[in-house]
């Protein structure tokens, strides 16, 4: 029997058997046979280095706040023509980047949502607070180095050495006993290993897209001496030595081997009907959406995935530099969307966007500086679209700032979070299926919010 | 232009001026794009805007270097950028803009080059037929290394020129392939090239023959018209004895693996009938004293592939050849027979290869002679015949028989051997150790009178050959195979792996000599290897000394220490960019691996590299709350760690069995408090009155306006108010110093670096002791000792869950140092380390590239390495050993002693087992590379399947 998706319950049940003889250590299995799970759920995190300039990317269109969106841009505001629009039902009316109409269409569709200002948060703060003396505040706010590790470790005020997406699959395992039946990566960066992923239990694993895990050692002619080498090497990971910690580093190449010839199957097994574009974050969630296919059959129940577009760092020529990036993040974002629909699994997987911090709204020269706050995109059926949630800074604020000192940090227009990455993350691992108590241990900084829930999940 | 040196110094000179002089309030330069892929030998045109200063002009460097040069391209005024015609595909190479009014205001474009897009026009053959096929590719952009890939699937290819490929494979399905080329490096993969595949088997013109060529099975034969041709070789001797070797020969056109000799009769019957052609005859014949006779032996020899290495002949008798070929009425057998009338036996060898050339052997061999021979090389392609003659040279009478022909011995033992030359009454030989008169201190001497003395150690491949050389004829010779096995490579190996990068054979040897325990003692007077300078280091310089000390540094204790304490006292080049920002932290380290603890610590406080790592410098200079970064991870990482410690390392529960805090948010922030005040240095070294600007050399200066003079209390510890900022400091690092955790945490962590993963806590404990002291505390040469001489590091047979993980880079220099690989600068490969979680000198954050509690998956083991070995990493480190052992293709030519005894599996193995193992290769692991091993297409094969898998072993990846 083939599924829809081309491999066929028969022919993995036959590579599982022919996986335990090679593997053959006491334990070790990716999958128990038939023990499929029925609620499976992703998070992927797309993930924009350098700080994508939130102010461009959604802009307010009633007239009042896009002339003062105008008058702090000058240079860089995008003509209000240009903008794609997208209504919230309680703050009005706003516009996307004219690089993502994608985005816009999914808006529409109610797949789509807008968090507005999330930023790094010890706890809430004021502009009064962010500026006295000892009030607790991230470290090193808009530092790169810093706010790509916090956002990823999920804490503001110290150092971290796992990420929040590991940390989140740790309890769905530990708590829960998801993935209980496999041993397949179940926190997966792509390109490169992303702390994000990390947690104490599980292990990132980085994929390359079109790496498969090959070796290049076992392109060898004659075949015969390429089976004779691998055979070798199979045998070698898979016989208990006396020594647990040798047996641990062979058990990592057995899971390597084993992991070859399923990744090459999932390179084969999907067409997508739409395809993905052939850019760097396309190739990245093609390859997600790969892995994804493959859940039923490795009885993955639970499953965090990183990827990641870099060059939002636009301090000059932001016009073209955005509008390439985020059309490059609006066309990869739809057809992996389209993938997830196509594998039945749009309800289950959510994808959500996180960047270093957003941008000043006051140009400097071509482009933006560094700032704090930044506007999120979250994807997905099981997403409340059609929305922006989280109160949108007001650009007449901005325009009033000395008077007001709402919404912003400074005079350059930096936004001042009204969210916390915690609440923002929290509300994508309670939707994954952790408990209060799970995401106070996950975001240490949560307990000191009052919501926990922004409420974009259903 | 040349003078790079110069001006590279003179800008590192500007900026230091600079920086020293810079006003506050500094521009800014940006420079668009930040970072981007230029292809190798092209340009492409960069834009810097420099902000707050009315001189808006920029200089431009590349890697530091003003304007450029021709090895990481070069930059002209106006910030076009050339990159240079050759380089490491996939390297990078930073473009700074400087501004002239404000040298220390400078932005990076971090340039990423790459081999052009390689693109095909044409393919030859197209369509290509089933079966064996090269493949000549025609197109533009290629470059050395490109790679052919058949439906993604690379071949076997062979640069010819920026315009042609070649490359061989196999063509098995009927259906069109897509070919690309595939230049080194990233994003430089050509269109796809549809290339037909067809099973037309052209026309047959012209005479059958017989074949000698040999076909898979599987495949569609595809005879091309067949040549005959005929091979005469005549072997004479010497007067008295001579040796005819007549061959017809016929041989096919197209060549298929010659694998398959038991396929041949299928694919023979696929032939159209052969009826007009005789078969040929080879015999030779030779005459001689009547009473010898000898037999020829003839043997067809083919290549499968002519330009790939993997392609090894396969011998097939004649005469079975001969016997499984269709009938033919009209032609007998073709048979090879030799009779020689010379002592006793006289062997006539063909060996028609796929160049279409025949090799004829005459051999003769007698008791009292050794071998001649004489190879002829006729190119017979279409011709219908060919003669050549084979003359051997007379052979000599003269042979060399040694006793004992194979002995064991210990390092440093000695064996006598005895020479017998027959043939001649000169009875001199001379005596050689691995071909080298005499022998040396490496291999073993030998004595003018055959008395050899093995080396102080076991030489790497673990044997060596003691040979004999008539003084009468030097061809002739007889040797005999000493085997010499340490009874002390394991402890010797363990220890090394424990205390160094990993043993190499001159350093076993010296320790076998010295001891473990003066071998220590020497190693803490040995003097540092050096570090980069300052004011002219790259970030790469930086990278390169902390691979090369590692790898060939004398000082090896030092660096693995440094390496230890790299990972506790972290430091990384995503925020400190620059080479000068980095390398202080290395002389830190390296100044301190073996002095007292406490001063370490003092000084990475004072140090302006940390103080811009984790944000000490100028705190609580810029308004705002003192910066707690560093006070609180110079607590949780650097010294005592979260929680409280017994002495074995232990932590300390309340009686709700709740760990208990170290220390507090407030203690933190009185840390800070006590910390404020430091800044950068500047040249002159004089303590400022206000906050300088980042400027490394040297420690942080105080400026003691900006010290908080409050009272503060440090984990239950007082500091008065109105201490000075030095006195401040002080009473801070002692408090830490002298907190009990820290020779528990101390010791858990470097244990875990050097020794195991899982010490039990009473070694923990012994080592925590010898850190607490004998009245000196933290006498960094007392713990090291403890941990290398401790009985549970030094048990030779250790329990189950002993040992540790190699990290990628320590592994990736114990392979080199055992083999001896030349891995060339590190810069040119660290971006592989990235791939395998150890960017180096690049750990993501302050807690370094792992976690040192981090857990085995689905074990209760600590296995801190682990962190960073996933599957992935595992491939990626495979393929890393697998470039380095077999480049130059076909193999490193450091590896030829284990091709050399690779005919030999059980030799191979027992070499790479003693190289890398110290003899202690699991009988398992032998077992699965012995089964592989026959399999192997070549010698070169076979060396290169022993190293590999055994590289990548559980066994080698674990020291234990």
């Amino acid at each position: 029997m083939t599924t829809e998706y081309g491999i066929s319950r028969r022919s993995f049940l036959q590579l599982g058997a022919s996986l335990g003889m090679v593997l053959g250590l006491g334990g070790f299995r990716w999958a128990r046979a038939a023990a499929a799970v029925s609620d499976y759920k992703a998070l992927v995190c797309l993930f924009m280095f350098g700080g994508n300039d939130g102010h461009n990317t959604v802009v307010p269109l009633e007239s009042a706040q896009y002339n003062a969106y105008v008058a702090a841009r000058s240079a860089l505001a995008l003509p209000q023509n240009q903008l794609l629009p997208i209504a919230d039902p309680v703050q009005g009316a706003f516009g996307l980047h004219y690089a993502m109409p994608e985005l816009q269409a999914l808006y529409t569709q109610n797949k789509l949502a807008v968090i507005a200002n999330v930023g790094m948060l010890v706890q809430p703060t004021s502009y009064a607070q962010f500026n006295a003396p000892g009030f607790p505040l991230p470290l090193n706010l808009r530092s790169h180095a810093d706010q790509v590790v916090q956002m990823q470790t999920g804490v503001p005020n110290a150092s971290g050495s796992t990420g929040w997406g590991g940390r989140t699959v740790d309890v769905m395992e530990a708590t829960y006993g998801y993935n209980s039946s496999t041993a397949f990566p179940v926190a997966i960066s792509m390109e490169a290993p992303a702390l994000f992923c990390e947690g104490a239990i599980v292990q990132n694993v980085s994929l390359q897209p079109g790496n498969d895990l090959d070796q290049d050692a076992m392109n060898l002619y004659p075949p015969a001496a390429a089976q004779a080498r691998a055979a070798a090497q199979a045998q070698m990971v898979s016989t208990s030595s006396g020594n647990t910690m040798i047996d641990a580093a062979n058990h990592v190449m057995a899971n390597a081997l084993a992991l070859n010839p399923l990744l090459k199957s999932a390179a084969g097994s999907v067409v997508f009907q739409k395809p993905f574009p052939s850019t760097d974050i396309g190739n990245q969630l093609a390859d997600i959406a790969r892995v994804i296919s493959l859940n039923a059959q490795l009885s993955v129940g639970r499953q965090v995935f990183f990827c990641s577009l870099g060059g939002f760092d636009t301090h000059g020529g932001q016009s073209y530099q955005q509008w390439d990036l985020l059309q490059q993040v609006s066309q990869a974002l739809d057809a992996f969307y389209s993938a997830t629909v196509q594998l039945g699994l749009s309800n289950q997987v959510t994808t959500f966007t996180l960047s270093d911090f957003g941008r000043t709204l006051q140009p400097s020269g071509s482009g933006t500086d560094h700032g704090w706050g930044n506007h999120h995109f979250v994807l997905g059926d099981a997403v409340r679209g059609g929305n922006i949630y989280g109160r949108f800074p007001l650009m007449t604020n901005y325009a009033n700032f000395n008077a007001s000192r709402d919404d912003y940090a400074d005079g350059r227009g930096v936004m001042l979070p009204v969210a916390s990455l915690a609440q923002y993350g929290a509300t994508l691992g309670r939707w994954f299926g952790a408990a209060d108590a799970d995401l106070s241990a996950i975001f240490p900084t949560l307990p000191n919010f009052g919501a926990s829930d922004l409420g974009f999940l259903s | 232009m040349r003078a790079d040196g110069h001006r590279r110094l003179t800008l590192a000179l500007l900026l230091v001026v600079a920086a020293a002089a810079a006003p506050a309030g500094a521009q800014t330069v940006r420079v668009s794009p930040t970072a981007m892929n230029v292809l190798l030998g092209s340009d492409r045109r960069l834009t810097a805007t420099v902000d707050g200063a009315a001189n808006t002009a920029v200089m431009w460097a590349v890697n530091g270097i003003p304007g450029g040069n021709a090895s990481v391209g070069t930059i002209d005024a106006t910030g076009l950028y050339t990159a240079p015609r050759s380089a490491v595909a996939g390297s990078r190479v930073g473009v700074h803009a400087v501004s002239f009014a404000n040298p220390a205001a400078s932005a990076t474009c971090v340039v990423t080059l790459v081999n052009p897009m390689p693109s095909v026009t044409r393919i030859n053959p197209n369509p290509v037929p089933l079966g064996r096929f090269t493949l000549q590719v025609t197109g533009s952009n290629f470059v050395p290394g490109a790679q052919l890939l058949w439906n993604a699937n690379p071949l076997p290819t062979v640069f010819q020129s920026a315009t042609l490929l070649t490359a061989t494979g196999v063509a098995t399905l009927t259906l069109p392939a897509a070919i690309a080329v595939a230049n080194p490096g990233p994003g430089a993969t050509s269109v796809p090239y549809v290339l037909s595949v067809v099973a037309a088997a052209p026309t047959r013109t012209g005479p059958i023959a017989t074949a000698t060529a040999i076909r898979v099975g599987t495949q569609t034969p595809t005879r091309r018209p067949e040549s005959t041709r005929t091979l005469t070789s005549t072997a004479t001797s010497s007067p008295l004895r001579t040796a005819t070797s007549t061959r017809a020969a016929t041989e096919t056109m197209t060549r298929i693996p010659a694998t398959a000799t038991a396929t041949r009769i299928a694919t023979n019957t696929q032939r159209p009938p052969s009826t007009e052609t005789p078969r040929p005859a080879a015999t030779a014949t030779a005459s001689a004293p009547p009473t010898l006779t000898a037999t020829a032996t003839r043997q067809a020899t083919e290549t499968a592939t002519r330009l790939a290495s993997t392609a090894t002949p396969t011998t097939v008798m004649a005469t079975a050849t001969n016997s499984a070929r269709p009938p033919s009425t009209a032609t007998p057998r073709p048979t090879a027979t030799a009779t020689a009338s010379a002592p006793p036996t006289l062997a006539a060898t063909m060996m028609p290869s796929p160049m279409r050339t025949a090799t004829a052997t005459m051999m003769m061999s007698a008791t009292a002679r050794t071998e001649a021979s004489r190879t002829v090389m006729p190119t017979t392609t279409g011709s219908p015949a060919r003669t050549r003659t084979a003359t051997p040279s007379a052979a000599p009478s003269v042979a060399v028989h040694v006793a004992p022909a194979a002995a064991n011995l210990q390092p440093g033992a000695s064996q006598q051997f005895q020479a017998t030359v027959t043939g001649t009454a000169n009875q001199a030989v001379v005596w050689q150790v691995n071909a080298t008169p005499g022998g040396d201190s490496s291999v073993g001497t030998i004595t003018n009178a055959g008395l050899y003395t093995a080396p102080a150690s076991a030489p790497s491949m673990g044997f060596v050959t003691v040979s004999a050389v008539s003084a009468a004829n030097g061809a002739a010779r007889g040797s005999a195979m000493v085997a010499i096995q340490d009874p002390l490579a394991v402890t010797y190996g363990r220890f090394l792996d424990q205390a160094t990068f990993g043993p190499t054979q001159a350093l076993t040897a010296h320790v076998a000599q010295i001891g473990i325990p003066a071998f220590i003692d020497e190693q803490f007077a040995m003097p540092e290897s050096p570090w980069p300078a300052l004011d002219t280091a790259q970030r790469s310089d930086a990278v390169d000394a902390f691979f090369a000390n590692a790898l060939a540094g004398q000082d090896q204790l030092r660096q693995r220490v440094i390496y230890a304490l790299s990972e506790i006292i972290v430091e990384a080049m995503n925020k400190n960019t620059n080479g000068d920002e980095i390398v202080p932290w290395l002389q830190l380290l390296s100044r301190n691996a073996f002095g007292n603890y406490r001063t370490l610590l003092k000084e990475i406080t004072l140090d302006a590299s940390m103080g811009k790592y984790l944000d000490l410098a100028n705190s609580g200079l810029s308004g705002g709350a003192p910066n707690e970064n560093f006070p609180r991870e110079v607590m949780q990482l650097f010294s005592i760690g979260l929680y409280q410690l017994n002495l074995d390392g232990s932590v300390q529960v309340d009686a709700h069995n709740v760990p208990i805090a170290t220390y507090t948010q407030a203690d933190v922030q009185q840390m800070a408090k006590a910390l404020t005040g430091w800044t950068y240095g500047n040249s002159s070294g004089t303590p400022p009155s206000y906050g300088n600007f980042n400027y490394y050399p040297g420690p942080m200066l105080p400026v003691a306006a900006y010290h908080n003079t409050s009272a503060k209390t440090i984990l239950g510890h007082p500091l008065p108010a109105n201490q000075s900022i030095q006195q401040d400091l002080d009473g801070a690092i002692d408090i830490i110093f002298q907190h009990p955790n820290v020779g528990p945490f101390l010791a858990t962590r470097l244990i875990r670096a050097l020794v195991t993963s899982n010490p039990s806590p009473a070694y923990i404990a012994r080592v925590a002791t010898a850190f607490n002291g004998n009245g000196t505390r933290g006498d960094m040469q007392a713990v090291i000792r403890a941990i290398l001489l401790d009985p549970e590091a030094r048990n030779d047979a250790p329990p189950a869950n002993f040992g540790r993980l190699r990290t990628p880079m320590q592994h990736t220099i114990a392979l080199a140092r055992a083999l001896g690989l030349d891995l060339g600068p590190a810069d040119q490969f660290a971006y592989l380390f990235y791939d395998m979680n150890e960017g180096l000198l690049d750990a993501a954050s302050v807690f370094g590239h792992y976690s040192p509690s981090y857990h085995i998956p689905m074990t209760p083991l600590f296995g801190p390495e682990f962190q960073i070995y996933a599957a992935s990493d595992a491939v990626d480190r495979a393929n890393l050993f697998y470039g380095f052992m077999y480049s130059p293709w076909p193999i490193n030519p450091v590896l030829q002693p284990f091709v050399n005894v690779a005919a030999d599996p059980a030799a191979l193995v027992n070499a790479v087992d003693q190289a890398l193992l110290y003899g202690r290769m699991l009988p398992a692991t032998r077992a699965a590379l012995l089964t592989a091993l026959p399999a192997m297409p070549d010698d070169n094969a076979r060396a290169l399947t022993a190293l590999y898998l055994t590289s990548m072993s559980g066994e080698y990846l674990v020291e234990h």
